[in-house]
């Protein structure tokens, strides 16, 4: 299933024997794999493989739903984030989230960025000035709002938002960014910043990325992981996945044979 | 889903049967010109490889199209980067045998030194090699594929010999230097048209299995 050889001391996550349940339905069955320090994962799989649910399940955001329930472990830096001792909030401030659909809040630009950092008490105006251009600079947004920062947010194009989604969640120091399907709704230039910035992110931060798109699996990620109705069935090197799949399902899926 | 990609693929296939007959016979066509001494045969192989050429370009294209409009993964992606180092192959098979029958033409003037013999073995063994290597191909025969490349080593042997039996003939029959020079050559085309069989053989190794060999 997995042919990865990875080097204990760069692993991020560790996730083993993963089951996952929304009341009886099963979405995910023993799932075991490992994301490495600064690389970029992607996560590629037909409508309704589980995959969405595994990077939820990873910052613990698929709680959000109550019927769900989980059983094995997944070890974040090496500590159980279904531990009792492990504070959810901590945890989703060190791994942070983008989605399908830019959702920037009906606030300015500025204010924007600076949300999760005032929410952990920083309120000194420089300090959230400088948070506010390291953010937009890292995420590629700085040079078209610099002049503009308190304008609002939905002004903004598609593009531009999801940029501003990233920066936003850079704010706070993150050491992980997740995310579902980032440019599903942008237009393919918009998609090439973002994939762009990912590809400069993944230098201080390790990337999980859902994508339905295997030809932008294949541009940006170092590692695929391919999951099949709730399982993983073939993890490895991206080139290894989309040129030489060891699993029948992989190569039927990756050539179009079904999905 | 998978319409548009099978059919794409699938004048390319039949494009790939073309030019492989056409090579073979081309080939064929070639040995026999030098055998009988048929300057009329040799001056169709050069009208013939204008053919070849125009494939080679012509599956090149569809394939780009094929990359740029299917973005092809996995074994669809293997089978079109092989076919478009097959089809080089292929094309250089074709120049070899313009060059036999270039050969022939300036042949068709001497009496030979010496019955033909060994250089026919040698095209048999290589042509032989080519289109097995082919067949290999078209039925994805990994098995037939290793035996083909295998045998590149009895042609390199053959040619060996042939080479070094001719250097004599160069020392001892030196008013023949013309004709000599050309039988080495047609040795050395025969022998490199095995070479781009064993190439075939190993790119449909590739294709088969995504490992890279070298023979």
């Amino acid at each position: 299933m997995t042919n990865i050889e990875t080097n204990n001391h760069n692993i991020v996550y560790d996730v083993e024997g993963l089951n996952l349940w929304y009341g009886d339905d099963q979405a995910l069955k023993n799932i075991n794999m490992q994301i490495e320090k600064n690389e970029v994962t992607a996560i590629i799989g037909p409508s309704g493989c589980g995959k969405s649910t595994f990077i939820k399940t990873l910052n613990r955001m698929i709680e959000n739903i109550p019927i769900v329930r989980t059983s094995g472990e997944i070890r974040y830096h090496g500590k159980n984030i279904f531990d009792k001792s492990m504070r959810v909030e901590e945890l989703r401030t060190m791994v942070g989230m983008v989605f399908q659909k830019p959702n920037p809040f009906p606030k300015s630009i500025f204010e924007n960025v600076v949300y999760g950092p005032r929410i952990h008490g920083i309120k000194d105006k420089k300090i959230l000035m400088e948070i506010t251009e390291s953010s937009l600079r890292s995420a590629a947004l700085w040079d078209e709002v610099k002049d503009r920062l308190h304008d609002n947010a939905y002004g903004l194009s598609g593009g531009q938002q999801q940029r501003l989604c990233i920066a936003r969640c850079l704010a706070v120091q993150p050491d992980v960014i997740l995310m579902d399907e980032p440019t599903s709704a942008l237009d393919p230039i918009a998609t090439s910043k973002i994939e762009e910035l990912i590809d400069r992110l993944k230098e201080d931060y390790t990337i999980s990325i859902v994508t339905h798109s295997m030809q932008q699996a294949a541009r940006i990620s170092d590692k695929t992981a391919f999951f099949l109705m709730g399982e993983l069935i073939e993890f490895d090197n991206t080139k290894v996945i989309f040129s030489n799949p060891r699993d029948q399902r992989t190569e039927d899926y990756i050539t179009g044979r079904f999905g | 889903m998978r319409e548009n990609i099978e059919h794409q693929l699938s004048v390319i296939h039949d494009r790939m049967l073309t030019m492989s007959n056409l090579v073979s016979k081309s080939i064929d066509n070639a040995m026999e010109a030098f055998v009988k001494q048929d300057a009329k045969l040799a001056t169709d192989i050069l009208a013939n490889d204008i053919k070849i050429n125009r494939l080679e370009q012509e599956i090149e294209e569809l394939c780009v199209t094929l990359a740029a409009t299917q973005c092809p993964l996995g074994s669809d992606l293997r089978h079109m980067v092989t076919i478009l180092k097959i089809v080089t192959d292929l094309e250089r098979v074709g120049d070899y045998s313009c060059n036999i029958a270039e050969v022939a033409i300036e042949m068709g003037k001497y009496q030979l030194i010496k019955p033909l013999v060994d250089l026919p073995i040698l095209n048999e063994k290589a042509t032989s090699m080519l289109k097995n290597s082919l067949k290999a191909y078209f039925d994805k025969d990994i098995d037939l594929a290793y035996a083909t490349a295998k045998l590149d080593e009895e042609v390199d042997n053959l040619y060996r010999a042939i080479y070094h039996e001719l250097l004599y003939y160069m020392k001892t029959k030196s008013d023949e230097e013309n004709q000599i020079i050309g039988l080495i050559l047609i040795g050395r085309y025969i022998e490199r048209i095995a070479d781009h069989a064993t190439n075939i053989c190993e790119r449909v190794i590739f294709m088969e299995t995504g490992k890279s060999v070298k023979f």
